[in-house]
């Protein structure tokens, strides 16, 4: 009885769930950069998507402690293509971004981008 | 970074899509054989509908609610109403809804008989289609890939729908009669599929050239290679049933009581292959992380 090889195609599935498969409504384009090393801090974080979509979660991290930045939510749950964070004045130090946002197909998608803050 | 959700999200639509189209694709077997299949088997299939029906309709719910967590990235975001309620407004909430609406429709069709109950199948069996092209890649590339995948998806059903009843007609056929029946309906079915599976095949191999956009990034994107899988996959289950329609059917006509024994183990080795094809179908219809820096 081929049910028997049921466990293979399990651990197949597992592995491919591990690899990167494909997204929807791709971002495109953010600004600061990933990886980016700014002089100065930045005021804003733009976002830039393929198609429209609805940004839920954003949240800005300081490496250094893990803390949270205070964000307000002014750019929470608008459907659009471009999307702008305003943010407070930023000291130097690490940054990492994580957001999810639903795409224009219903899906969900997310990353996260990093960026450091070195006065010379 | 890998989440539950990366696990939730394609296994809940694929248990979604082997109930739909198990409901679907019986209602076909339903309109297109029962009146040549027996009672048993009639019965048999009544059932494996329904419970597909029924395990559609909570599936749908679970769908739902693994969306909105998979928004909100927490268990929390399940039960939250803001999310709960951006996903109803999205592709997914109008797929559900007429998804609910044609098994619902299934399920009663299980319990009723009366006048009309063919057209009614098929208006159910349509519904419960349809449902699956409004939500995914086919509600942003247009109208064309929306019918393409539509016309996938029915040759799909129509061959899953047969798998189990023909299985059970095996596992019976102790005698001539039973064994002339067979022979009977895997031939019907087989002829049948000679005019469905290469509109199936035509249009699912359409309907992703539209989606990959070319044969390099079919090659080079992760999406492309997990679609190649899924054409092999069903490389194998066309060998399968050619297998089926050639040597074991010819066989059954002639009385070979050994061939219903063969049929059957064919058919336990397309239900395998089949449940492979749909979990790939399942991750090809999720997203899950972007081959993009800056992005998960």
């Amino acid at each position: 009885m081929p049910f028997r090889h049921i466990h293979h195609a399990v651990l197949a599935i597992i592995m491919l769930l591990s690899t990167a498969v494909m997204a929807h409504s791709p971002l495109i384009a953010v600004t600061p950069v990933d990886g980016a090393r700014l002089a100065t801090a930045p005021q804003t974080i733009e976002m830039q998507f393929r198609d429209p979509s609805r940004l839920i979660r954003f949240t800005l991290a300081a490496e250094a402690d893990g803390a949270s930045v205070a964000l307000d939510d002014s750019h929470l749950m608008i459907e659009a293509v471009d999307h702008t964070v305003s943010l407070p004045v930023l000291a130097a130090g690490d940054y990492t971004a994580s957001w999810r946002a639903m795409g224009a197909d219903g899906h969900v998608i997310r990353g996260r981008f990093s960026f450091t803050i070195a006065p010379e | 970074m890998f989440e539950i959700w990366d696990i939730l999200r394609p296994l809940t639509k694929f248990c979604l899509y082997l109930a739909m189209l198990g409901a679907a694709g019986g209602l076909i077997f339903e309109v297109l054989f029962r009146r040549f299949v027996p009672e048993v088997t009639q019965r048999h299939v009544s059932r494996l509908v329904g419970i597909a029906a029924w395990a559609g309709l909570v599936l749908v719910g679970a769908r739902l609610v693994v969306a909105a967590g998979s928004l909100g990235g927490d268990l929390a975001s399940m039960t939250d109403p803001v999310l709960l309620g951006l996903v109803m407004k999205s592709p997914l909430g109008l797929s559900s809804v007429v998804a609910g609406i044609g098994l619902a429709m299934i399920t009663v069709i299980a319990r009723v008989k009366a006048r009309g109950e063919q057209a009614a199948r098929i208006v159910a069996a349509a519904t419960v289609l349809l449902s699956l092209t409004l939500v995914g890649h086919a509600t942003t590339l247009g109208a064309v890939t929306g019918v393409l995948l539509a016309l996938h998806l029915g040759g799909v059903a129509f061959w899953l729908g047969a798998l189990l009843p023909l299985r059970q007609m095996c596992g019976d056929a102790g005698d001539a009669d039973s064994m002339a029946m067979l022979a009977d309906i895997a031939d019907r079915f087989g002829r049948n599929a000679q005019r469905v599976v290469p509109v199936l095949i035509v249009a699912g191999v359409a309907y992703a050239a539209i989606l990959t956009g070319s044969v390099a990034a079919m090659l080079t994107s992760g999406y492309g290679l997990a679609l190649l899988v899924k054409i092999g996959l069903v490389a194998g289950l066309l060998g399968l049933a050619a297998r089926n329609r050639f040597r074991i059917v010819p066989a059954l006509q002639a009385g070979d009581l050994s061939a219903a024994l063969r049929l059957r183990r064919t058919i336990d080795w397309e239900i395998l292959v089949a449940m492979a094809v749909l979990v790939m179908s399942s991750l090809l219809a999720s997203s899950l992380t972007l081959p993009m820096r800056g992005m998960e």
